[in-house]
């Protein structure tokens, strides 16, 4: 089900929302204030482990010939992958490091290993997601263009393939991200820039070029004889890193509890309306130190989602406060295993995959909307591909 | 190479406009910070008056009190463009966004900024630079 206005979820008065808001800023200015060696030695750890990883990986492939070596070399190189694209690349691109002045560790200077280039990953993520987040229509996260996730979508019969298409989706994860910021619906209907079009394929084809060119001719090639058992394990990490990418990705938005939204003119919602949104339009798992670094810390996605800009290291402890402020608010804190949080997902995805009519809603109802809820005339007309009803149809 | 380069900008009053004051219908005002192209200059780390991806160090500019205050209106954008577009536009117009020309541009460099959003309806994103490098008073 989706919501036109965070506020109609709520049972909360304007005043507590603004108060949510003020405690919530108060967070943010501890860590800011707080700030500082700590967290630089931390990531620098980071990326010294990942590097040592990656290094020992590259080796051990070296005598990928004998299965043990393949094993152990793509355990290593793969455990590598995921560390520099979640707790690295994706953090260090939301600018959470950029205080630091470091000429490498900068927002403005990162390229991840993966196909999708990072300027463009910087426009889909960063700001398409991350300020339009689950609004149906917008955020091109809901389903990466080819999933259907939510009862509000309109259902077609090639939703029947969505098993198969999220197995595809999984396996090759990075080339989905890699054309997220083309907007295909857009180049479906005629309405992208062909300027832009070409130049952002040429970029996407020069990354994956270099990507091949690094994981399936140049090391390969370095270890002689081994060539194509290192492919194979270059390749392998690359899928490896892919389907976890994609498991702690989908268990961030879509799990039960994760609220979407089809509210049209969000440029206009105050901070702690946009607060709000964040925090129920996300979701958590729980898990250890490990889990959570490997994660990127995404299994505090809520945390991110309100803080996207503070550093990763701090989202445990300021975790502890934002479920603090849930539960005296009495707002949905999503959480849960990360093997439950992924079970949901599945669930969801094999559902949508058949019309509502033939399923029931798991979702959990809203609370009574307070006084004041949006009249239909109120309410923004709804976008037609969706499948809704706009503000003109409504009155005929 | 930026994916937005060479996007055309209109020019209005015979400037170009800064990208951060282009509106959805492709026009502008010189005085007038779009809102949501403020918000995606922030989080996509691209330059308010060229839309070209950020280099480090980012810079701010604009009058004196928002230096001292370190709270800015306009987006962030390069050191170049910022100076560029003192030195070249704001003498036939340009004024990034501020109801009128500050009496003193002033650039101020850092290496991150943080995005304030608004605490009511219809007022507009602020910057605050949160690691200042230097600041360059501009005539």
């Amino acid at each position: 089900m989706a919501y036109s206005d965070v506020r109609e979820y709520t049972h909360l008065t304007d005043e507590e929302v603004e108060e949510i808001g003020r405690e919530l800023d108060e967070i943010r200015a501890e860590v800011e204030a707080s700030r500082g060696q700590a967290d630089r030695d931390y990531v620098l750890r980071v990326i010294a482990l990942q590097r040592r990883l990656a290094v020992a990986g590259r080796i051990t492939l070296f005598a990928s010939m004998f299965p043990p070596a393949w094993l152990l070399g793509t355990a290593l190189l793969s455990s590598a992958k995921i560390l520099e694209n979640m707790e690295i690349g994706h953090n260090t691109m939301h600018g959470q490091w950029d205080w630091m002045n470091d000429p490498e560790i900068h927002s403005s200077n990162w390229e991840w290993d993966t196909t999708q280039p990072a300027e463009q990953w910087k426009h889909s993520h960063n700001y398409i997601h991350h300020q339009f987040t689950n609004v149906l229509g917008h955020d091109n996260d809901v389903g990466y263009g080819i999933l259907r996730m939510s009862r509000d979508q309109k259902w077609t019969p090639y939703n029947l393939g969505q098993p198969v298409y999220n197995a595809l989706l999984a396996l090759f994860f990075e080339y989905g991200v890699a054309l997220h910021d083309l907007d295909i619906e857009a180049i479906r209907k005629g309405k992208k820039d062909p300027k832009l079009l070409k130049k952002q394929l040429k970029q996407i084809g020069d990354k994956i070029g270099k990507q091949a060119l690094k994981d399936y001719v140049l090391y390969p090639a370095m270890t002689g004889p081994a060539f194509f058992h290192t492919l194979s394990a270059n390749f392998t990490s690359n899928i490896v890193r892919n389907v976890w990418a994609y498991m702690i990705i989908f268990c961030g938005h879509f799990p039960d509890g994760a609220v979407h939204f089809d509210e049209k003119e969000l440029e206009d919602e105050t901070r702690a309306e946009w607060y709000l949104r964040q925090m129920l339009g996300s979701a958590n798992f729980e898990g250890g130190k490990l889990l959570h670094l490997m994660s990127g810390q995404l299994g505090y996605q809520i945390e991110h989602h309100l803080f996207p800009d503070l550093p990763s290291n701090r989202y445990a402890e300021v975790s502890v406060k934002v479920k603090d402020i849930c539960k005296r608010n009495g707002i949905p804190y999503t959480t849960g295993p990360l093997h439950r949080q992924y079970g949901q997902v599945i669930r969801t995805i094999m559902k949508l995959s058949l019309p509502n009519r033939r399923t029931k809603d798991d979702a959990t109802p809203p609370p009574p909307a307070r006084k004041g809820r949006l009249s239909d005339e109120e309410r923004p007309g709804r976008r037609s591909e969706l499948g809704r009803w706009t503000n003109t149809a409504a009155s005929v | 190479m930026s994916v937005i380069e060479g996007l055309d900008r209109p020019v209005v009053d015979g400037v170009r406009l800064p990208f951060a004051c282009v509106d959805d219908a492709d026009g502008g005002r010189h005085d007038t910070v779009v809102k949501a192209r403020a918000i995606r200059c922030a989080l996509s780390r691209i330059c308010g008056i060229c839309a070209e991806v950020l280099t480090r160090p980012v810079a701010f500019l604009g009058s004196a009190e928002e230096a001292e205050a370190v709270e800015f209106l306009f987006p962030p954008c390069h050191v170049s463009c910022a100076e560029e577009a003192v030195r070249e536009h704001a003498p036939r117009g340009a004024v990034l966004g501020h109801a009128e020309a500050p009496g003193e541009w002033v650039v101020l460099t850092t290496a991150g900024f943080d995005l304030v959003r608004p605490t009511k309806r219809g007022a507009p994103v602020a910057f605050r630079p949160n690691s200042v490098l230097a600041r360059v008073d501009l005539d």
